[in-house]
């Protein structure tokens, strides 16, 4: 099995990028974006994406950056989940995306894989989007029209689907700083402990204020059991306004667990899924409250 | 005994070549010129192959030729104990994946290309997936003589009488994992022919010198004009003691006057070569009140898929160790190996033991169980001892270790089991931990077959010494190991010593390295080897001292007379004058373990000379909720005989743990859906715990130094073990590998999560 010929480009701008997908877009050819290559490459390989042209985005600068700009940080696409881990940025402001970007793959693939391919590539499994679902952050799509930005909940229409037209390059991811209140938990679950994509995955943040004993806001999203990523908002409802006890995490837990089956169906692995949602809610739940 | 060498953790041969990426495997090999080999192979799970048009397919550039079942000239039918499977498709095809055209091409592309263009129709025929469908009358006939390969029955005793004496009887059914060995190395080779005519192979194998036969069978010429090089190995487990890419290398050599070479990519390796065969057992146990066991019934069917392979050694071996390693006075097997269309079981680590172990071992926990038994006092009420008779009638006579391991690992049951207890902080809701322990037994070497291993030691006039084994080793250390047994016996270092292995046209036959086989047979016969070396040189040396040979000293490089050390002279110095005065030394060694066959009725025989023996425990961590199981901590005690290099006996031990952590806890190959390690999950560093491995030593008499062997012995007990933990975690049993995260999710009730 060898990999297909194509053509191969590498700009140094984001100009050159877009205009380069402009072209092949008006021409009709076929272009991909390779950007780590961690989902790219295999699926060269299986013949499942034949691209004419590959424009390689690693050698712009400016993809790569993290940035504090004034209540947001801005994460370039280029920027990898190894450097999600390690930046001290994001670990302090967005603190559950390092968290989440830990869980991917193995040390090789942290080393390549991106946050932005992450994003794009749109596997229902990725483990930084329920993170950044829950952080309500924002992505810049930059087109030959110029940029437009939109929400992360926007950017999915279904598994491996998204909005992204074939002449944009998502540039950066926006993440607006949480209330300090917040308080986050990232939880995977996969078949071994590395290497593994997720059977589900879930983040949650929420402010829980212990004098009111009441949850004044919670964000809760769960991976790899919706067709797109969407906001646990029943789960969320069941708990707003609501005391830390068994009851309440228990009926958060089945609202979620009915808001995934509304959403996916029933399908073979709902028998598991199902009830483990619903189990998963709670824990999180706890353990974000534990957090003090 | 005092020894120098044996017992030493002597530097694995080639490590560091290996950690620093240096090695050679097949794959690196530069060969200028080399034509690139590709194989059609069956999209349907069982056909009659109708047609074969090449015409479109060698019109492609770069395409040399296409081979087909005509262009076979020997015999199309191959196989390693039974001759079931054919090169290329000649008719029937019985697996999706079973090979039909053989494509030489200038490069990789136009091979791909020419697949493509391949015109082939198949006839399809009704297929059958599961092994007790294909027994049915009415079943798809996959082969001619039936679907039922081969029965292994075992009776001893009388079953009956032994369960009406029993207070418990407990009857269970199992159901086993099929596996991929996922070696790191997939398979490759290269070939050519040589000016004198002879087909040379470099192949990365466990078994050249079955190759070689089987390779000359199929080209029809004399095993003479065919000579397997072993290349390094990057890991077997079994799955490369049947041919892979060897036929299709020797076909192409044989006809082509251009090199060849092949190598699978992980999806073919995948596709093409032996699982594990999965196994659904019956077990029915008997025992009194005290926990002794009074009787074994068993039915055992392995699924051997498409094709034969070593469908009926494991359908034996899950026989003959179907009791554990324990005392039973009546015992009645029947072991069946049956033909699917599903992809073709063969040989892996254990070949059917660690599949059995996990009946025999959940079977002593739940009579532990249900009679208020520790799981470590009812092992040591019925383990083996020496005088102990076996389910097939054999007496054992000496290095029976199994009590041993059982008191070496009481401390590490206890301690795990404080762990437990002590554990501070609560654990998260649903989160339970448990302590599992398990034994086993296995016999080394081929069952109720002659096993010959031969070897030679050579030393020439120079001093020099050659170790020449026939022996692979595939990555278990086999060349440092019989290295260490040379070295021992001729008082010198292994760097010493230059190896020479596996390569047919230079070793004689060690036989297969399989049945953790290779350190007490191969060992053993470079044992002797080494010894008539030793003593023609002893002999010289007498001369030269003039004093009897058996007073003369042969150690640390040097030959003396006993208690007068000053007088020493270097071994090569008396190499040199035995050589001018004998010409070359060559010492020959052979060892055969005695065995006798298996008495077809009863079973009743001698299907090895020795065995190993272990137990293990380890602590896991249960998530009721999600489902996850962690082995947290594992402990594994094994008779070895005598650790030849301990530093090698613990990596087996190491590596056994993180294998059987996948066969228990996730791993599972789907015939036509897994197809590669995508979807099949291995253990990363981060699934296998910290693992304290611990040698007890019983001597064999017949082993090297006392040697036996580890390598499968190391895997089989770690899969119960973990089922027993999740018993006491859980109270709840798991009978179906792999215990993944549904079957955990569903085994405990919402309310007690």
């Amino acid at each position: 099995m060898s990999y297909p010929a194509f053509r191969y480009t590498a700009p140094r701008t984001t100009r050159e990028v877009v205009e380069t997908l402009r072209i092949a877009k008006e021409k009709g050819i076929r272009a991909n974006v390779l950007a780590g290559g961690t989902d790219l490459m295999p699926q060269l390989r299986e013949g499942t994406t034949t691209p004419e042209v590959v424009v390689d985005i690693s050698r712009i600068p400016v993809l790569k950056r993290i940035e504090r700009m004034g209540n947001e940080i801005r994460i370039g696409a280029m920027v990898t989940h190894a450097e999600l881990v390690t930046s001290e940025l994001v670990r302090e402001y967005a603190g559950v995306l390092s968290e989440a970007a830990k869980m991917v793959g193995s040390p090789q693939i942290r080393n390549l894989g991106t946050l932005g391919g992450n994003v794009v590539n749109a596997s229902p499994a990725a483990d930084t989007i329920p993170a950044l679902v829950i952080l309500e952050a924002k992505l810049v799509l930059k087109g030959p029209e110029g940029e437009r930005i939109l929400s992360v909940t926007d950017f999915f229409t279904a598994p491996y689907q998204t909005v992204i037209e074939a002449d944009e390059l998502l540039t950066d991811i926006v993440v607006p700083l949480p209330p300090p209140s917040g308080r986050a938990v990232f939880l995977k679950l996969a078949r071994r402990k590395a290497v593994a994509i997720a059977r589900m995955n879930l983040a949650c943040m929420l402010y829980y204020d212990r004098q009111k004993e009441t949850f004044e806001w919670v964000r809760l999203c769960v991976g790899s059991s919706t067709p797109r990523p969407v906001r646990m908002t029943e789960a969320e409802k069941a708990l707003i306004g609501k005391p830390f006890s068994t009851e309440v995490l228990q009926e958060a837990g089945r609202a979620a667990a009915e808001q995934m089956v509304q959403l996916s169906g029933l399908r073979s692995s709902t028998a598991y899924k199902k009830p483990v949602v619903g189990d998963l809610v709670m824990r999180a739940v706890r353990m974000a409250v534990e957090k003090g | 005994m005092i020894t120098n060498v044996v017992g030493k953790r002597i530097q694995r041969i080639g490590i560091q070549q290996k950690v620093t990426g240096k090695t050679k495997f097949a794959a690196d090999l530069d060969i200028p010129g080399a034509l690139t080999l590709r194989v059609y192979r069956s999209p349907v799970a069982h056909g009659i192959v109708r047609k074969i048009d090449t015409k479109k397919a060698e019109a492609i550039e770069g395409v040399v030729r296409i081979f087909t079942a005509k262009d076979i000239p020997g015999k199309n039918l191959y196989g390693i104990i039974n001759r079931d499977q054919t090169v290329l498709a000649d008719s029937k095809v019985r697996f999706i994946g079973d090979p039909i055209a053989l494509i030489a091409a200038e490069n990789e592309k136009s091979a791909e290309q020419a697949l493509k263009a391949l015109e082939i129709e198949i006839e399809e025929l009704p297929a059958v997936f599961d092994p007790l469908e294909a027994l049915k009358p009415d079943a798809p006939r996959i082969h001619e003589k039936g679907n039922l390969l081969f029965t292994r029955k075992i009776k001893r005793g009388d079953v009956e009488k032994g369960f009406s004496a029993s207070d418990i009887i407990l009857e269970e059914t199992y159901e086993t994992n099929m596996l991929e060995h996922a070696y790191i190395e997939p398979e490759s080779g290269i070939a050519y022919r040589e000016k004198e005519g002879r087909i040379t192979i470099l192949v990365t194998t466990q078994n050249p010198h079955a190759d070689q036969a089987q390779l000359a069978a199929i080209l029809g010429i004399g095993p003479e004009n065919v000579r397997v090089i072993q290349t390094e190995t990057g890991g077997g487990f079994g799955g490369k003691l049947d041919m892979s890419v060897q036929p299709f290398l020797a076909l192409a050599a044989y006809y082509l006057d251009r090199p060849v070479r092949m190598t699978y990519s992980r999806e073919e390796s995948f596709q093409a070569t032996a699982k594990r065969h999965p196994l659904k057992i019956r077990m029915k146990t008997g025992a009194t009140r005290e926990g002794k066991l009074m009787a074994v019934n068993a039915e055992i069917i392995a699924d051997t898929g498409a094709y034969g392979s070593y469908g009926i050694a494991v359908a034996t071996r899950a026989a003959v160790h179907a009791t554990g390693p324990y005392e039973v006075p009546n015992v009645a097997i029947e072991s069946k190996a049956v033909y699917t269309n599903n992809n073709w079981s063969g040989a892996m680590r254990g070949f059917g033991v660690p599949q059995i172990a996990v009946a025999h071992e959940s079977q002593m926990d739940k009579l532990a169980d249900s009679l208020g038994l520790d799981p470590i006092s009812i092992r040591m009420a019925n383990a083996f001892k020496v005088g102990s008779v076996t389910p097939t009638g054999q007496t054992l006579r000496a290095s029976v270790g199994i009590r041993e391991t059982l008191k070496k690992i009481r401390p590490y049951y206890e301690k795990f089991s404080r762990e437990i207890q002590e554990t501070q902080h609560p654990l998260p809701q649903g989160v339970k931990l448990g302590v599992g322990v398990a034994s086993m037994w296995y016999g080394i070497g081929n069952t109720g077959h002659p096993n010959p291993s031969s070897a030679q030691v050579e030393i020439d006039e120079t001093g020099k010494i050659t170790l020449l084994t026939g022996a692979a080793d595939i990555g278990q250390g086999s060349d440092t190991v019989l290295l260490q047994i040379a070295a021992e016996v001729l008082g010198v270092g292994t760097e010493e010593i230059l190896l020479v292995r596996a390569d047919t046209g230079l070793t004689t036959d060690a036989g297969a390295t399989s049945a953790s086989r290779q350190t007490y047979i191969s060992g053993r016969a470079v044992y002797e080897a080494a010894t008539k070396a030793k003593e023609a040189l002893l002999k010289k040396a007498a001369e030269i001292f003039n004093a009897p040979s058996s007073l003369i000293v042969c150690d640390g490089g040097y030959f003396y007379p006993q208690y007068r050390e000053y007088q020493k002279i270097p071994f090569g110095e008396v190499a040199k004058r035995a050589v001018q005065a004998d010409g070359v030394i060559r010492g020959e060694g052979t060892f055969n373990p005695e065995t006798s066959s298996l008495d077809p009725e009863t079973g009743q025989g001698i299907p090895y000379t020795t065995y190993a023996f272990a137990t293990q425990v380890s602590l896991v961590r249960v998530d009721s909720v999600t489902g996850q199981v962690s082995v947290i901590r594992a402990a594994s005690a094994h008779d070895v005989g005598k650790a030849v290099n301990p530093s090698n006996v613990e990596g087996q031990i190491f590596s056994g743990v993180a294998m059987g952590i996948g066969m228990g806890l996730f791993e599972q190959f789907f015939p036509n859906k897994t197809k590669s390690f995508d979807t099949y999950l291995i253990p990363t560093a981060l699934d296998v715990p910290e693992v304290t491995p611990i040698i007890v030593e019983d001597p064999e008499p017949t082993g090297p130094f006392g040697a036996k062997g580890v390598g499968e012995p190391a895997l089989i007990p770690t899969a119960p073990a973990i089922l027993n933990a999740i018993h006491q975690a859980t109270g709840r049993w798991v009978n179906r590998l792999p215990a993944d995260l549904e079957t955990i999710r569903g085994l405990v009730p919402p309310e007690e999560k």
